[in-house]
């Protein structure tokens, strides 16, 4: 009986740290989201450096982590705060970003009301800016919450060479129990953390739900009569509207948007040529951060380790590029997944009743947790069928199994913010089925697959992170693959071999930073320029 | 079926005021709907509610197309905004929903909703209709002082009758 | 029902702006040498052909935006930023959905220092002024745009402000609707209850502009300058269908013939 309270409270312990770190979130997103309407030039540094460290995998950051909180603080509280540190980093984006938006698509007329009335900071964020931000934080709040559960219980326990760090919470409960092979304890302890994970998710739908019906402005969804909005059919329209939040709320989930809502009274701002030079120094700042980490232990280093780490370039260059398969892979099969199941739910009001609280409750249920059981279960059948092959196998099933969610929730929100207009022709035209997905649906849930793109190609690092190389799984069993990049960073963390793995992470930055600056922002601009659906019916 | 004396879902206190302006000020109190929907620039859907709203209230009479304004609705023009309310309160009596509501008493939405059923009243009867009754009941009930919104629904108002 | 309101039936400048000169950031340059007073007692209206700027007038005139030249003087003194002395009112019906119609009201009073208790009795009675009694506890989805338009006038007269800027009040309205409320609006503006002593409005409707206005500026050109300034003397309430109404009507498009580049 005793060990049940103990999963009970490990379990309190990591939703506490996933909830905490989200406030936290929340709370720090509303100065930095002021300061950034406030000032331009902290606002474009901002949202770069946003950009980039939400298209940097969180898994990164750990050697940074282990050196600056292990060595550093050390301790206990090292420990914890390594912990904080990751899970912090997979929840805050979505929620800065979600904001910073919502600050920015305040009406005019809005803000010159508290304007008019003389509102200092504190006012002006008590009374408009956090109550505007509340559905927006709420539409951000599913992916969040599942990116802080698939973390925080990797990152309960970890080894470093021959040193164990733990800190208390149900993935180190859990560790414990799969050591001395406790079944029944491991049954208890997947059971509560389902029971709470389920809790988590219906009191989130009941806060989206109430976000929206008290928080949304009625002309986010205009009833245009003669080109003006009708406000004797609003009280109406919106009436409706709420029997669904979660086409409301689907407005307010993050992909960059136009800045269309200035007025035209509003002073144009010149195009500033500076912005290249602020992405160039956000990315330097970026790499020495990770450069910190990587020379602070090679500094002691002597001349030919580093003869070393450069002979190992090679290798390190190759196993990157088996990952980006990897990456490439895990995304297609999701997208594809989650286009026709995504469409199915969104047009089957039964099916979407269903589906969706499972989809929402399963992402949320961290995938490290369960698949070791999936691996003991389907091991023998997997090996006999697929011989060395079914090693790659799993992995790309973790890397699937931790990343199809933000590729379908990202597809199911672009799908319910669809003008239903568009569902009108489609069904007037008559289009068949692919024709319907080429033309018209695919190309307006776009801007939000984008956005969802850089959430899922993190996840599938993550994914890669652990499932490359996992040793004792269960018993002397042990997962690997045969070349990979986070493989050789596992392995460098787990013999003591800092250096090596802390150069890998380097290269990692260098090439992942690249990346997102000249492949995420290129397909984020073609977003919203060309595919804004809800502009090609009510800019009319 | 009983056609009952119902306040229009689509009917504004605001619309009110409006259209007995300018039937008085414009068209010397007398005139055809067609002359007024042109003169309005509405179409009948916006135009109807509200003339069939106030011709329940007694405020014009609507006869084979032409509309008159009546002495009630001269009176009410005149008026300021307290006197305004008290014929409101006054007219609104024996149209439903708030016949129904005054038999009530005090009620939930769900309660008059039910009533209003009961006694023949098919106008809230759709999948809207929750949401009707609730404006119409604040629109022209609140407004006019002759209920008071309470926490869980509406109350009728005992202290301000004339 | 015109309603000489002031200091003992003598005019008074409320709000004036002197030789207003703005320009946008990118150098267009919009307005040049403005000149308008708005006096106790008048209502005053300010019309011009569409992109003529008039939206942007009205944001220099309650000091959201900086002139290049010139300055906006409130009953004699120069105004620098936003106060709740001069207050706008929107073209979109601007109510916040997470307050009570009280709070909503109360909103304007926040600065002032007063215990709750006299907010909120001076919030009931900005209310019931527009008449919204029984309203204090609803929130603005519950009730139809022409009621919300009522809350938004409410907060503004909870300021006690001396003026009101209206910035086209009624366009997002149905005709019907519009029209009861700018009757309505005008009886209340006008009653001699509140501080009010003027009212400045920009609007594209020339036929509410004649309904209401007793002064009428009138802009045209590029930069935009005043190029008329008109006094209507007919006697309310107004009828659109008289012929002194629509000699008014022609004389006011008179003014507007399509701008031209000043040399």
């Amino acid at each position: 009986m005793n060990q049940i309270v103990l999963i009970i409270l490990a379990v309190m312990a990591t939703a506490g740290r996933v909830i905490g770190l989200i406030l936290i979130s929340i709370l720090t997103g509303w100065f930095l989201a002021y300061a950034s309407i406030k000032s331009k030039f902290f606002e474009n540094t901002y949202i770069i450096l946003i950009e980039i460290f939400e298209s940097v995998p969180v898994i990164t950051f750990f050697p940074v982590v282990l050196i600056i909180f292990i060595d550093r603080v050390g301790g206990p509280l090292g420990v914890e705060m390594a912990a904080d540190f990751l899970v912090f980093t997979a929840v805050v984006w979505n929620i800065w970003m979600g904001e910073y938006q919502a600050f920015k698509t305040v009406p005019r007329e809005m803000v010159e009301v508290v304007e008019n009335s003389k509102y200092k900071l504190f006012g002006k964020l008590r009374t408009l800016y956090i109550p505007f931000s509340i559905p927006r934080i709420a539409a951000n709040l599913f992916p969040s919450v599942s990116d802080g559960f698939f973390y925080i219980t990797v990152s309960e326990v970890f080894e470093v060479g021959i040193h164990t760090y733990q800190t208390f919470g149900i993935g180190s409960v859990l560790d414990t129990f799969v050591a001395d092979g406790n079944t029944f304890l491991i049954e208890m302890s997947l059971l509560i953390l389902g029971i709470i994970i389920v809790a988590i998710i219906l009191i989130l739908r009941e806060f989206s739900k109430y976000a929206v019906s008290r928080y949304t402005l009625d002309n986010d969804a205009p009833v245009l009569k003669r080109g003006r909005i009708n406000l004797r059919e609003t009280a109406r329209v919106f009436a409706v509207i709420s029997k669904n939040p979660f086409s409301r709320l689907s407005r307010y989930y993050k992909y960059r948007e136009n800045e269309s809502h200035e007025e035209t009274y509003e002073k144009k701002v010149k195009k500033q040529k500076y912005l290249k030079y602020i992405y160039a120094a956000a990315g330097i700042f970026l790499l020495i951060l990770i450069l910190y980490a990587a020379v602070s232990t090679i500094i002691s280093v002597k001349y030919n380790e580093w003869m070393y780490l450069f002979s190992k370039t090679k290798m390190l260059l190759t196993g990157l590029g088996f990952d980006y398969l990897r990456v490439l892979t895990i995304l297609l099969v999701s997208m594809a997944i989650a286009i026709f199941l995504g469409y199915y739910l969104a047009v089957n009001k039964h099916a979407e009743l269903v589906g969706i609280p499972l989809i929402q409750t399963l992402s949320a249920y961290p995938a490290p947790i369960y698949f070791p059981f999936i691996f003991i279960a389907t091991e023998p059948f997997m090996f006999s069928v697929f011989g060395g092959t079914a090693n790659e196998l799993y992995v790309l099933f973790l890397g699937f199994v931790s990343t199809f969610y933000y590729v379908f929730y990202s597809f199911w929100m672009g799908v319910k913010a669809m003008p239903a207009e568009y569902w009108e022709i489609t069904r007037n035209l008559k289009l068949g089925y692919f024709k319907k997905m080429r033309k018209v649906i695919i190309p307006s849930t776009f801007p939000y697959m984008i956005s969802g793109i850089s959430s899922t190609i993190n996840s599938a690092w993550g994914g890669l992170m652990i499932g490359e190389y996992w040793p004792h799984i269960y018993g002397t069993h042990s997962l690997y693959v045969h070349e990979g990049l986070m493989k050789t960073i596992d392995v460098a963390t787990g013999t003591g071999n800092i250096a090596l793995a802390a150069w890998g992470s380097f290269i990692f930055g260098i090439i992942v930073a690249i990346y997102s600056v000249v492949f995420t922002r290129k397909m984020m601009d073609l977003a919203q320029k060309k595919y804004v659906a809800e502009e090609g019916v009510y800019a009319a | 079926m009983v056609i009952m004396d119902v306040i229009d879902p689509d009917a504004r206190i605001a619309d009110l005021v409006g259209l007995l302006y300018v039937l008085n000020n414009i068209f010397n109190g007398k005139t055809d709907l067609y002359k007024l929907e042109k003169e309005m620039e509405v179409d009948i859907d916006d135009l109807m509610p509200i003339v069939y709203t106030a011709e329940r209230l007694g405020l014009v009479a609507v006869e084979s197309g032409d509309i008159n304004i009546s002495d009630k609705g001269r009176e009410y023009i005149k008026s300021g905004m307290i006197q305004r309310k008290k014929i409101i309160n006054n007219s609104l009596r024996d149209i439903e929903p708030f016949k129904t509501a005054i038999e009530l008493k005090s009620f939930s939405l769900d309660d008059i909703l039910e009533k209003l059923k009961d006694n023949g009243v098919q106008t809230f009867n759709n999948p809207d209709g929750l949401h009707d009754l609730e404006v119409i009941l604040i629109e022209w009930g609140v407004y006019s002082r002759l209920l008071k919104k309470t926490d869980d629904g509406f109350e009728v108002n005992t202290q301000d009758q004339s | 029902m015109e309603a000489q309101v002031g200091n003992e039936g003598v005019s008074q400048v409320v709000l004036e702006a002197v030789n207003i000169d703005f320009s946008y950031d990118n150098g267009y340059k919009v307005f040049e040498n403005i000149n308008i007073e708005a006096d106790s007692g008048k209502f005053v209206a300010i019309i011009g052909p569409s992109g003529i700027g008039k939206s942007t007038l009205l944001r220099i005139l309650g000091g959201f935006l900086k002139p290049d030249r010139g300055e906006v003087r409130l009953m004699g003194r120069v105004l620098h930023e936003p106060t709740p002395e001069v207050a706008l009112i929107h073209q979109s019906i601007v109510t916040f959905p997470w307050m009570t119609a009280e709070e909503n009201v109360m909103l304007s009073m926040k600065t002032k220092n007063m215990d709750r208790e006299k907010m909120e009795e001076k919030a009931r009675e900005a209310l019931a002024r527009v008449g919204l009694e029984g309203f204090e506890d609803l929130y603005p989805k519950e009730m139809s745009g022409g009621m919300r338009q009522r809350v938004a006038i409410a907060r503004a007269f909870a300021a006690d402000p001396y003026i009101f800027l209206m910035d086209e009040p009624f366009a997002h309205l149905d005709e019907l609707t519009a029209e009861g409320l700018r009757q309505d609006i005008y009886n209340i503006l006008f009653s001699g209850e509140t501080p009010l002593k003027s009212v400045i409005m920009v609007s594209h409707n020339l036929t509410e502009v004649l309904e209401l206005a007793d002064v009428i500026y009138i802009l045209n050109n590029i930069p935009a300058t005043v190029v008329g300034k008109v006094d209507v003397n007919m006697p309310r309430p107004r009828n659109p269908r008289n012929d002194d109404f629509n000699a008014n009507l022609d004389m006011l498009y008179s003014y507007l013939t399509p701008p031209r580049k000043r040399e």
